[in-house]
């Protein structure tokens, strides 16, 4: 049996085929890119993205970071010193209230001491003049009596003409 | 207020007894009455619940011989409630008489009665003084000792011996 088939056309491509191979091809490359690589690429870029935002927020938190802590630092000396200072005054004004508590210690108990002094002469002096005043009162009431058991008249008189002399001296 | 009240009856009394020309009169009845006006009898005349006319007769009986116009001026009291008052009107009075009349009233504190010719001796010498009528009024007090006590309006001079003696005293306590 003799197949008689022309090789030869059959080596060569059909164009009408070949040419509506590409076509298909072209269209099935077309949709592939169109619905599978860009999508694809996009949301590969929008990962991208996002990684990359997350670094720069990262690396801007750590940023932060580090200057709060430097600032967290600073507040730390800062509250440091201020206590310090302010153990360092209190000390001080201590020192001052104590200093001061003392003198006015002091200064009543030389108060009190110079008052006592000052009482203790005082009572004594009044004694002294209590008792002088008790002698003369004494001494005069004995007067007194003596002089009241008297005839006094002569004295009455006396006293008449020296109240005369006196008005018309005046 | 009641030296207010004193002052307006007092002068009232006062002009009466110049329009009647009884000044010294009433003044005399006034010292020979007002030792009388005790705390007691002041009392009663001043007490609401008594009948004015019981009190009015009792000044009547009381006071038979006064003038008809100094009991009726105590009658008034009476019946303006003014009875309280009494004793500061009469000083009162007895002040502005002594005024009118120019009589200067001169307190003399001795320990025992003054001798006439004392009291003249003084009378006479305050007279030349003050040239005025003069009026001793003898007030009787022991603790003098001897010698006078002598008040004229605001002035005192005192010439006793218990002034000596204080003097006496207060110097020695001085010195001491």
């Amino acid at each position: 049996m003799n197949i008689e088939v022309d090789v030869a056309s059959q080596l060569f491509p059909n164009p009408f085929t070949m040419a509506f191979t590409l076509l298909v091809t072209a269209v099935l490359f077309f949709f592939i890119y169109k619905f599978v690589f860009d999508p694809a690429r996009a949301m590969i870029q929008k990962r991208q993205d996002l990684m990359a935002a997350e670094l720069s927020d990262a690396a801007k938190a750590k940023e932060e970071a580090s200057i709060d802590r430097e600032k967290a630092k600073e507040e730390i000396f800062k509250a440091r010193d201020m206590a310090s200072e302010i153990i360092a005054d209190a000390k001080l004004k201590a020192d001052e209230t104590k200093g001061e508590i003392l003198k006015s210690a002091n200064d009543k108990a030389d108060d009190m001491y110079r008052k006592a002094k000052d009482r203790i002469l005082k009572e004594e002096k009044e004694m002294r003049e209590g008792l002088n005043d008790e002698i003369v009162d004494v001494a005069l009431e004995a007067s007194k009596k003596l002089l009241g058991d008297k005839d006094l008249s002569k004295q009455d008189e006396e006293a008449i003409d020296r109240f005369i002399r006196e008005l018309s001296d005046e | 207020m009641s030296s207010e009240v004193a002052n307006v009856y007092a002068e009232a009394l006062l002009s009466l007894a110049r329009e009647e020309d009884k000044i010294l009169a009433f003044k005399n009845e006034i010292k020979a009455i007002m030792p009388l006006f005790d705390s007691e009898v002041i009392e009663f005349l001043a007490t609401y619940n008594i009948d004015k006319s019981l009190k009015k007769d009792v000044m009547k009986m009381a006071f038979k011989d006064l003038s008809v116009e100094l009991l009726h001026f105590i009658y008034l009291l009476i019946d303006k409630n003014r009875i309280r008052y009494i004793k500061e009107i009469f000083k009162s009075y007895l002040l502005m008489a002594n005024e009118a009349l120019k009589i200067k009233v001169v307190e003399v504190v001795s320990a025992r009665p003054l001798k006439e010719a004392d009291k003249k001796r003084l009378l006479e010498a305050l007279k030349m003084k003050f040239k005025m009528t003069i009026e001793l009024e003898e007030v009787l007090d022991e603790r003098l000792i001897s010698g006078i006590r002598v008040k004229m309006d605001d002035q005192l001079v005192d010439v006793s011996m218990a002034h000596k003696i204080e003097d006496l005293k207060k110097t020695l306590k001085e010195s001491w």
